[in-house]
C-alpha cells in the first residue's frame, strides 16, 4: 500500500509537470474572453448562460484530461522501459497498477 | 555459504511468430553459482541470453522452467529486492523528475524513513559527483550524467546490505561496460556485446576483484561451457607490492588508507615508525596497480579468445 502511494505521488508529479495543464490555462483564458462576448449578446440572461457554459465546459475538459493522462500511465512506462529499474525495487506489480489507478482517481 | 546468485536449469522460451507461435529458446538450462564477494563476468556472443538472464533474475520476465535464487531466496520474493541494486543497460528514468526527486521516489519504495531518505539521497549524489545538477530535470541530463544517476539509484539502498553484514555481497547486475577500448577490440572480433558484473564503480579504493571469474560463455545457447580462472591482475610497475597485496585482501570497497603505506614501509625497513614524508613518498611513487591492469581487460581477452576458439561451435549443437 505504501509503495502504491509512492507511485501515485510520482504520477501526480508527472502530470503536473506535463504540458496538459497548459491547455487548462489556455482554456480558462479563452472562456473568459468568450464570456465577455456572450454577455454582450444575451440580454439579461448573461449570468445564467455564462454559468452553464462554464460548468459544462469544466466537466467536459476534466473528462478529456483524465482520459489523456490515464491512457499513457502504464503503457508509457513499459514502452520507455522505465519499469525496469522500478520493478527492481521492492514493489509488486499489483501495487504498481494500484498506485497508477489511485493517482488517476486522485 | 549460500551463493549470492544461484540458478538451476534456468530456461526461457519466447514465442516467435504470430499465427503459429513456436518457442524460441533464449536461454537453455543455465546453472550458475555466484559466490558472495565475487565479481562475476558474464560474457557471451550476441543472443546468448545474457540480458535474458538478468531479466529473469530481476523478475522482469518469468522463466519457462528452472529456478533462480538471490541471497538464498527465490527471485519472486519481493523482500530480497531491498538488498539489490540494479542498473539497467540503457537507464531511462522519468524526464520530468529531477535527480533528487527520482532518488527520493526510489528511496520511498525502499521504505527508507523520511529523515534518513533525504540524507541518503544527498550522500549518494555526492558520492557520484552529481553537484548542483541534481535540481535539474533529467531531460536536461547528458547521457553520461544519466548513467551516473542510474548508478546512484543502484547504490541507493546500500545500507541495507551493510546491515545484513554482507558488504561484499552486492549482486548488482551492473552496467555493460562499454569502454572505447573494449568496444573497438570486441567489435573487431565480430562480437559487440560485452557485459560485466562490475563492482564498486566510480568509487576509489580497493576495488581489486578477487580475480575469480567464471566464464559462462554460451556454447550452446546459454549453457556454460566451463569455468576458467583468470589470473589476478598484476601489480603495476613501480608499485609497492605489499600495499597492493594488502589492498587486494581488503573486502571490496574499502579504501586504502595512509596507514597502509606506513605499515608497508615499516615492514620493509624494519623501522618502528616511518616518518610522514616517507609515507608520502611511498604514496607518490606507488602507482595504482588495480587500474593499471584491471580486471575487465583480462575478462575481455578471455572472452575474445574463447569465442574465437569456439568458432563455428557457437551454432546450436556445435559444442556439447
Amino acid at each position: 500500500v505504501n509503495a502504491a502511494r509512492s507511485v501515485a505521488i510520482a504520477v501526480f508529479r508527472e502530470s503536473v509537470r506535463d504540458r496538459i495543464f497548459y491547455n487548462l490555462v489556455l482554456f480558462a483564458v479563452l472562456l473568459v474572453g468568450v464570456s465577455v462576448l456572450i454577455g454582450q449578446l444575451t440580454a439579461g440572461q448573461d449570468v445564467k448562460i455564462i454559468k452553464d457554459l462554464g460548468l459544462s465546459a469544466t466537466s467536459v475538459f476534466g473528462l478529456f484530461i483524465s482520459i489523456f493522462v490515464g491512457i499513457n500511465l502504464v503503457s508509457k512506462e513499459v514502452e520507455r522501459r522505465s519499469v525496469y529499474p522500478l520493478f527492481a525495487k521492492p514493489i509488486r506489480r499489483s501495487e504498481f497498477i494500484a498506485g497508477k489507478y489511485a493517482a488517476l482517481l486522485r | 555459504v549460500t551463493p549470492a546468485i544461484r540458478t538451476r536449469e534456468l530456461t526461457k522460451d519466447f514465442p516467435v511468430g504470430f499465427w503459429r507461435p513456436r518457442p524460441y529458446r533464449a536461454l537453455d538450462r543455465l546453472s550458475i553459482d555466484v559466490a558472495p564477494g565475487d565479481v562475476f563476468g558474464f560474457l557471451g556472443p550476441n543472443g546468448a541470453g545474457k540480458t535474458t538472464t538478468l531479466k529473469l533474475l530481476m523478475q522482469l520476465v518469468f522463466p519457462t522452467s528452472g529456478e533462480a535464487e538471490i541471497l538464498g531466496r527465490p527471485v519472486g520474493d519481493v523482500g530480497v529486492r531491498h538488498r539489490i541494486g540494479y542498473l539497467p543497460e540503457n537507464p531511462y528514468f522519468y524526464d520530468h523528475l529531477t535527480a533528487e526527486e527520482l532518488l527520493d521516489y526510489y528511496a520511498r519504495l525502499f521504505r527508507i524513513e523520511p529523515a534518513g531518505r533525504r540524507q541518503r539521497v544527498r550522500a549518494v549524489l555526492d558520492r557520484l559527483g552529481i553537484g548542483a545538477e541534481r535540481r535539474l530535470q533529467l531531460r536536461k541530463f547528458s547521457k553520461g550524467m544519466l548513467q551516473r544517476v542510474g548508478l546512484a539509484q543502484a547504490l541507493l539502498n546500500e545500507p541495507d546490505v551493510i546491515r545484513a553484514r554482507r558488504t561484499d555481497v552486492r549482486p548488482r547486475p551492473a552496467r555493460p561496460s562499454r569502454r572505447a577500448r573494449a568496444d573497438s577490440r570486441v567489435a573487431r572480433s565480430g562480437q559487440d556485446d560485452f557485459l560485466q558484473f562490475a563492482h564498486s564503480l566510480g568509487c576509489r579504493g580497493a576495488v581489486q576483484p578477487r580475480g575469480d571469474c567464471r566464464e559462462g560463455t554460451a556454447g550452446d545457447h546459454g549453457t556454460p561451457v566451463r569455468s576458467e580462472r583468470v589470473r589476478r591482475a598484476r601489480v603495476g610497475a613501480g608499485g609497492d607490492r605489499r600495499v597492493a597485496r594488502r589492498a587486494r585482501s581488503r573486502p571490496p570497497g574499502r579504501a586504502i588508507g595512509d596507514g597502509d603505506y606506513r605499515r608497508s614501509i615499516r615492514d620493509r625497513h624494519r623501522r618502528r615508525r616511518p616518518s610522514r614524508t616517507a609515507a608520502r613518498r611511498a604514496h607518490r611513487d606507488w602507482r595504482e596497480p588495480r587500474r593499471a591492469q584491471s580486471h575487465p581487460r583480462d575478462l575481455e581477452e578471455l572472452f575474445i579468445r574463447r569465442v574465437s576458439e569456439m568458432g563455428e561451435g557457437t551454432r546450436p549443437g556445435g559444442v556439447a
